[in-house]
């Protein structure tokens, strides 16, 4: 197999993964879109959804448990807009990030201490024989895992165009006391970003955890969606899924060709230098609105 | 938009003074005496394994709060610039046998470097997306620490230092390395808490409330913001110099991880913002909760009569507390432990005050 | 004393244009303001009155353009570098920094006088201590001047607004300025609050030789206190001259109903 087509074959692969990126970073962008917080949280809470799925299955088998961890997210997140959010309304964005890195913390900490720190292994029933595309390996979980993330960015992005809520939680990012004047329910149009974004964290962990197992690095897996928010700009959705397929290809291009020189690892990194350039030098990334104050 | 909700940012200063010091000054006296005899009060185990890396700590909580509290600017990798400061400790004083307090120097030195290199976006960038440029180098740095062949190699690297000495004086006892870091630590102590009642400090904090408003009254955004990554970077360095000289020895990489810088800013909420003396109250807390909770929940199994708990589940409680603890903080006492402490202070004061037949006046 | 400069303007601004995105804020506007005198700026709102302000006191740059302080062109210079020269500014939204007393506030206004480093302020003794003290001895007779002596401690968010228009003041004050901006100071206060102000922007201008710009939307306070008028519509000086002349021109009238009808 040529160069050519080992690239390529490097190139579909790091963008189906980016998928799976841009729909971690979905859950970022529904809370940021909603209430301006740049939720630290949402590793946490993808965490601590793959590992509820993981511990209920043996149980229940896997529909069931996914109900149920949908219940699950439902009360935590609701739980934690009215318990963590709602009292620090008014504070400055930092503060809030603060509270959210401390409600991560909660949540990863619980959801080891319910569900134990061995790690996991999801299976999803996905046959693991690759697929040929001319002459390029594509593995089928990739592409089945890429598939409904898409389907799901698909999802949101016509809940934010069509639904009433969706609309309702644009408006309110806009501008949230306008909103309110209009009628629309401040709190409980919160509740169903929250809601949402912990869906978002099922789907997410439990594909990310058919791909590397649930364990704790897990949370870390979300934390490069930050990457993706800030490079495809942080309230735009077409830019998530962009950034995502940029960055998914600059950590299979890169660690397939400098990794190798260097011993691995250049995936890991990869993201992050990525999002530093952007930072020195377009903040407001690929799609989002130049609204940075400058200087 | 103007909030008048609290968010946590006191200045020591702006409280109003007592006319005079009062049970402040005698806490202080008293800490510092207790401080010079410690050692030869309490058990080596307490020295070594909860004093001096509590001290340590509490400088590179205060170096968070230089840039953090103060200045406004929310990092996410003071453990990365610990780091940094740990292998240039050992590198320095190891490999080329420069003094200690050179190697120390230089420790803070090579981590204030990269920390202005990390704080550039600042210019042009604030709030959150700054926090994740610190975050990106918290990874990066770490990153290239484990793969850079200076610093043994691999994601545990460790590089050992040899024995400690400075002029002839031996730093091997737990209470010989217990003074160094006490001794390092008051001196940057004094340092930082001059800086921020200078027009430093001032200038940091005005930056952190209206940048514009501080720039027109001639404060250089860039020069401040800068130098605020800068020292702050430069305590961390120092910090991580002092892990390795009067703590474990030895530098290595896994104990800089992002679950550091997050345990670092957590000190910084819940001892106080913008407060030298919250530095140390949060640091001094967060480091004592693992001990605390042990022995809490050893006391609420033997009381339901179960068994003790497992290390894991320790750790993990750990973490829900600490959460906890971080969001109590924000959202009831934002101002920390260190306001906590001054209406302490101050109600004590009004106490002797009036044992003492004087005038309290009104009280605020 | 200013006499000298009497013909030299202290302040010009030539040709200033300024957007934001589309919209035309300052469409080449042209302003000279004598030394020792009081100038106001007035205009509906949106006629660029605090846009103005904001490139003089270089908040940012004029799109074209230029402006000079004292003959020199400080057009280019950085935000920061505009104290030093000696212009200070209020803010309409007050932008007092919280978490400070309003010692510490007004202090921040001598910055640009200070000089110690990172390392000075930081050992303490020596130069830094000096000049600590000498600072915090002007910042004193600042806060008397102002009527703020009692409060010197007390944060400063947390005084009543009148007060804390003062502080703001004072902040201005401390940079120890030849030309002070004043934007809509007599906002929110009551006719007493308002006396008292006038009289102390008085005091600074003719006591103290302290050139005045001001932006107000009361008529009286400024057709009080100016020596001259300048008015802003749509990001254009239509008039400029003593009170009387701008109170009685045409256009001037005609900006402050037209704005209410849309006519243009």
């Amino acid at each position: 197999m040529g160069e050519l087509m080992f690239g390529i074959e490097l190139l579909i692969t790091g963008m189906l993964i980016g998928l799976m990126y841009s729909m971690v970073a979905l859950g970022f962008v529904l809370i940021y879109k909603a209430s301006s917080v740049f939720n630290f949280a949402q590793g946490a809470m993808t965490l601590f959804a793959a590992l509820t799925v993981v511990g209920l299955i043996p149980h229940v088998g896997f529909a069931w448990s996914l109900l149920i961890t949908a219940v699950v997210m439902c009360v935590v997140a609701v739980g934690a807009e009215r318990i963590v959010f709602r009292p620090l309304m008014g504070s400055t964005q930092l503060t809030i990030f603060m509270g959210t890195v401390g409600f991560a913390s909660i949540l990863e900490g619980a959801a080891q201490m319910i569900w134990g720190t061995r790690p996991h292994g999801l299976k999803l029933g996905i046959p693991h024989e690759p697929l040929m595309l001319g002459e390029v390996y594509v593995s089928k979980p990739d592409l089945i895992s890429a598939a409904i993330a898409g389907l799901l960015v698909i999802a949101i992005v016509l809940f934010f165009k069509r639904t009433k809520i969706g609309l309702g939680l644009r408006a309110i990012a806009d501008d949230p006391a306008a909103a309110q004047v209009v009628g629309i329910p401040l709190h409980r149009v919160w509740a169903v970003a929250w809601a949402l974004a912990g869906m978002v964290a099922i789907a997410s962990g439990v594909l990310w955890g058919s791909r590397i197992g649930v364990h704790f690095a897990m949370s870390l897996i979300a934390l490069k969606a930050l990457p993706v928010l800030i490079i495809g700009g942080i309230d735009s959705v077409a830019g998530v899924i962009v950034a995502g397929l940029i960055v998914g290809a600059a950590e299979a291009l890169g660690e397939g060709y400098i990794g190798t020189h260097i011993g691995g690892g250049v995936q890991d990194v990869m993201a992050y230098v990525v999002a530093l350039l952007f930072l020195m030098f377009k903040p407001s990334g690929l799609f989002g609105q130049a609204t940075i104050q400058r200087l | 938009m103007a909030n008048e909700i609290a968010d946590s940012t006191p200045v020591v200063a702006a409280r109003r003074a007592p006319h005079y010091p009062g049970t402040r000054v005698v806490a202080f006296v008293l800490l510092a005496a207790f401080a010079v005899v410690a050692p030869f009060v309490l058990t080596e185990y307490w020295i070594k394994a909860i004093a001096i890396p509590t001290i340590i700590f509490g400088l590179s909580a205060f170096g968070l709060n230089l840039v953090t509290g103060y200045a406004g600017l929310i990092s996410m990798g003071q453990a990365a610039f610990m780091a940094l400061g740990a292998f240039t400790a050992v590198i320095a004083y190891g490999r080329f046998g420069l003094p200690l307090p050179l190697a120390i120097m230089l420790s803070g030195a090579v981590a204030a470097l990269v920390g202005v290199i990390v704080g550039t976006p600042s210019l042009r960038i604030k709030g959150l997306y700054l926090m994740v440029a610190t975050l990106a180098s918290q990874f990066i740095i770490i990153w290239a620490l484990q793969r850079v062949p200076w610093t043994g190699s691999g994601s545990f690297a460790t590089l050992n230092a040899p024995p400690v000495r400075i002029a002839g004086w031996d730093v091997s006892t737990p209470t010989d390395k217990y003074f160094l870091v006490l001794a390092v630590v008051a001196l940057m102590t004094f340092f930082g808490y001059n800086l921020v009642r200078s027009r430093v400090g001032r200038a940091w904090m005005a930056l952190r409330e209206h940048d514009v408003a501080a720039s027109v009254m001639g404060v250089s955004m860039l020069q401040y913001k800068l130098m605020a990554f800068l020292v702050s970077s430069f305590y961390a360095g120092v910090a991580g110099a002092l892990v390795v000289f009067g703590h474990t020895g030895a530098a290595s990489v896994q104990e800089y991880e992002l679950d550091v810088s997050i345990k670092i800013l957590g000190m910084i909420i819940v001892g106080g913002l913008g407060s030298v003396l919250g530095s140390y109250l949060g640091a001094a807390f967060i480091m004592l909760l693992p001990i605390l909770l042990a022995i809490l929940m050893q006391k609420a199994a033997a009381a339901i009569g179960g068994t003790p708990a497992a290390v894991d589940t320790l750790a993990n409680a750990e973490h829900v507390v600490f959460g906890a603890l971080v969001l109590y903080f924000l959202i009831k006492e934002p101002k920390g432990l260190a306001e906590l402490w001054h209406r302490l202070a101050a109600w004590v004061d009004s106490k002797v005050y009036s044992f003492n037949g004087a005038q309290t006046g009104g009280k605020k | 004393m200013a006499a000298v400069l009497a013909q030299h303007a202290l302040l010009e601004a030539r040709n200033v244009h300024r957007s934001f995105g589309g919209v035309v804020a300052l469409a080449g506007v042209d302003l000279a303001v004598n030394p020792g005198e009081i100038y106001s700026i007035i205009g509906p709102n949106g006629a660029g009155k605090t846009t103005m302000l904001n490139a003089i006191s270089g908040v940012f740059r004029p799109t074209q353009g230029s402006i000079h302080f004292n003959g020199r062109d400080c057009t280019r210079l950085r935000t920061h570098q505009i104290a030093a020269l000696g212009i200070a500014r209020t803010f309409q939204n007050l932008a007092l920094f919280r978490g400070m007393s309003v010692e510490e506030n007004v202090l921040v206004g001598r910055h640009a006088l200070m000089r110690a480093g990172v390392f000075e302020c930081g050992i303490h003794f020596g130069r830094a201590r000096g000049e600590e003290k000498r600072h915090r001895a002007s910042v004193a007779a600042i806060l008397e001047f102002l009527g703020l002596g009692h409060a010197a401690r007390e944060p400063a968010d947390k005084l009543p607004y009148g007060l804390q228009k003062r502080v703001d003041l004072g902040r201005a004050l401390a940079v120890d300025p030849r030309l002070l901006l004043l934007d809509e100071p007599m906002a929110g206060m009551n006719h007493g609050e308002k006396a008292a102000l006038m009289a102390l922007v008085t005091e600074l201008n003719r006591g103290r030789g302290i050139t005045v710009i001001l932006i107000e939307h009361d008529m009286g306070v400024v057709m009080n206190l100016s020596h001259r008028v300048a008015v802003l519509d749509h990001g254009v000086k239509i008039a400029e001259g003593t009170p009387a002349q701008v109170s009685a021109d045409e256009r001037v009238i005609r900006a402050y109903l037209g704005s209410e009808e849309e006519v243009h």
